[in-house]
Formats: C-alpha cells, structure tokens, sequence
C-alpha cells in the first residue's frame, strides 16, 4: 500500500545491497569498539594486584618521607584497598555491557549477510558464502549468549 | 561537545582541588616563647584551641632545637581545660586525651616507630609527628568530634637568667578536600554521562531521517 510505514523486521528482507553491507560495517566497528572495552577492563582487572604493589610502596615511602603520620598511611592502605577491588570489580560490570554489545553488534552483522543472502540480484556464489557467514554468526552468538564459559584471553 | 570539555574539566580539576584543599594548616610552624613558670600553672602555659569533627584529625609537628630546653605537649578538653585553667593547675599534674606520635625510620615497617600517648616530651631536640582526633585505641584513631586546647610547658635548665623555653609547633587539620574531590568526580561523570546521551540520541536522529 502507498504510504504505509514499515516495522524494522518488515524491511529486513527487502534491504538493498548498500543497506545491508552498512549494517555490516556498523555492526563491525561496535563489535571491535565492544571487543576493545573487554580487553581493556579484563587487563585492568589483572593487574591490579601489581597496581597495588606500586602504591603500597608509594605509600610506604610518603609516610617515611614524613608527608603524613601512622593513620593517615593506615587511611591510604585502606583506600589502596578500596581501589584493587572496584579494579577486579568493574571487570563483571564492562564485560557483561561489552558482552551485551557484542552480541547486538553480530546480529547487525549477521542481518546484513542475511540480506546477502537472500538478495537475488547478488550472484549465486556470493549470496551461498554470505549465508554460510550469517550461520557462523549466528552459531557464535547462539554460544556466546547461551555458555558463559567461553571467553577471550588475552595473552 | 562543549558538555562533554565541561565534564572533563571536571574531572581533571578534581584530584588537583582535592589534593591542595586536603590540608588546612590553623597553626604556622613559627617559634614560640613561653616562661619557666608555665610549669608551675596553666596561665602561663602556651594553648591554641581547635575544633574536630566527625572523622577529622589533627596534625601536630611537635619539636624543640634551642638549647637547655625541655618542652612537653598535652591535649586537653576545652572544658576540662576552662577547668582547670580557672584553677590554674600544674600542667604537669594534668592528665591530658591520648594521642598518636610517630617517628619516620627509613625501611622499617610504619607501625614499629608508632605509639600511643598522652604527653610528649623533647628535651633540647627532637622531632614528633602527633595525630589526634579525640581517642586512641592502641595505635589507631578514634574520632570524637568537639574543642580541644593544644598545651605546651617547659623548663629552661640553662643559667637562673635564661627563663625563655622556645618550641616549634604547626597544627594542621583534615580540609574539604576529599568531599570537593568527590563532589567533582561525581559532577564530571555526570555531565559527560549527559554529554554522551546526548550525542548518542544525535546521531539517531540523523540515521533516522537519513533512511
């Protein structure tokens, strides 16, 4: 009908090749940007132990350096304390944000090759490699989303 | 974006705010001169008064470096002090609030140079590092909020002419440093949490209409 408005999944099948491979790229760069916040928390939450070492010392070395008394050392250990553990902590709060976008982002990837796929005026070849794509996606965000116990290490 | 600079500016500002304002010096390190008779009563002591609350402390950097010199620091309630000043007691009779001192040795773990106390006394030279904040327990703080009277007293032991006791004291207390610091943290997370919403819904207006 003329002018009638479409829903997001009604004009799925129907995206044309530039829609689809935008999707693609989009959904590329969040799953990189994603990918890169995991990374960066995971690290932080790894080293904080060495984080700590280095301020105990510091601390250590103010106190004999007579910048503060026993107390005020005892405050900082404290907060040194404080600190490593939001260090460990925050680690379960940006993976599970990152995990969640990861997630988004592949089925935008996995949207666009869906509509590789099912494009009749791509040729045959291309639309088989585009569906075995968006199967691999799909089977890497049905195992992302459904086992917790697959994870990224980072060496 | 000039939200999101705002938030950063924040951000920035509040370590280095809290850091300076951490510390509010109430006493300048300075010589001070009392008599030989302010051992005989608390008149003639030297006191400087200071107020506490919950969860504030107190630095004192104690130390004495003239010769035949004896001085010796107590901390008193401002209400046991009015007491016994109206009575003008002996200092040396007055028991006065425990406190912690420490002393700075290179190398050697914080809490083996560190005791609790209720006077402290340097004869001719020394150095301590006093912190209060009402009570002690062992060699840790307890804050108990309310007005104190730093007091010092001393002997001469040079020549019957030489009557002066000089002694160096600075008394610092906690600042607003870390609640500014906080207060900062909190406004430059928050205004770059706005900031960032607000370029976010931008750019889905702009993919919207651009479809």
């Amino acid at each position: 009908m003329v002018g009638e408005e479409k829903g997001f999944f009604d004009r799925l099948p129907l995206m044309d090749k530039n829609k689809a491979t935008k999707f693609i790229i989009y959904g590329l760069i969040a799953a990189v940007l994603f990918g890169l916040i995991m990374m960066i928390s995971r690290s932080i939450a790894q080293n904080a132990s060495t984080w700590e070492n280095l301020e105990n010392q510091r601390n250590e070395i103010n106190y004999w350096n007579g910048e503060y008394g026993f107390n005020d050392y005892i405050k900082r250990q404290e907060e040194i304390d404080e600190i490593r553990y939001w260090m460990e902590w925050q680690d379960v709060i940006f993976m599970n944000i990152a995990r969640v976008g990861v997630n988004i982002s592949l089925i935008f990837i996995l949207i666009g090759f869906l509509s590789f796929a099912v494009n009749d005026k791509i040729d045959e070849k291309t639309r088989q490699i585009s569906l075995i794509i968006a199967g691999l996606v799909l089977f890497v965000i049905m195992f992302t989303t459904f086992f917790s116990a697959i994870a990224i290490t980072v060496a | 974006m000039i939200i999101l600079v705002v938030g950063i500016v924040f951000l920035v500002l509040a370590p280095i705010l809290g850091f300076t304002t951490e510390k509010t010096t109430v006493l300048e390190k300075r010589p001070k001169t009392i008599g030989e008779d302010s051992s005989a009563g608390l008149k003639e002591s030297y006191a400087f008064g200071f107020s506490l609350t919950s969860g504030q402390k107190a630095r004192i950097e104690f130390s004495v470096y003239y010769a035949n010199v004896t001085a010796t620091l107590k901390i008193l309630g401002k209400g046991y002090y009015d007491q016994q000043l109206a009575l003008n007691s002996s200092p040396g009779g007055i028991t006065g609030l425990d406190f912690i001192y420490s002393q700075f040795v290179w190398g050697q773990s914080p809490s083996s140079n560190t005791g609790s106390t209720n006077s402290r006394t340097v004869m001719y030279n020394g150095y301590w590092y006093i912190e209060f904040a009402g009570d002690t327990n062992g060699d840790y703080l307890i804050s108990i909020p309310g007005s104190y009277v730093v007091v010092v007293y001393g002997d001469n032991d040079g020549p019957p002419a030489n009557i002066n006791v000089l002694f160096n004291i600075a008394i610092k207390i906690d600042g607003p440093g870390e609640m500014l610091e906080k207060i900062f943290y909190y406004i430059g997370t928050g205004v770059i949490l706005v900031a960032v919403l607000f370029i976010s819904f931008g750019y889905y207006k702009k993919f919207k209409g651009g479809r």
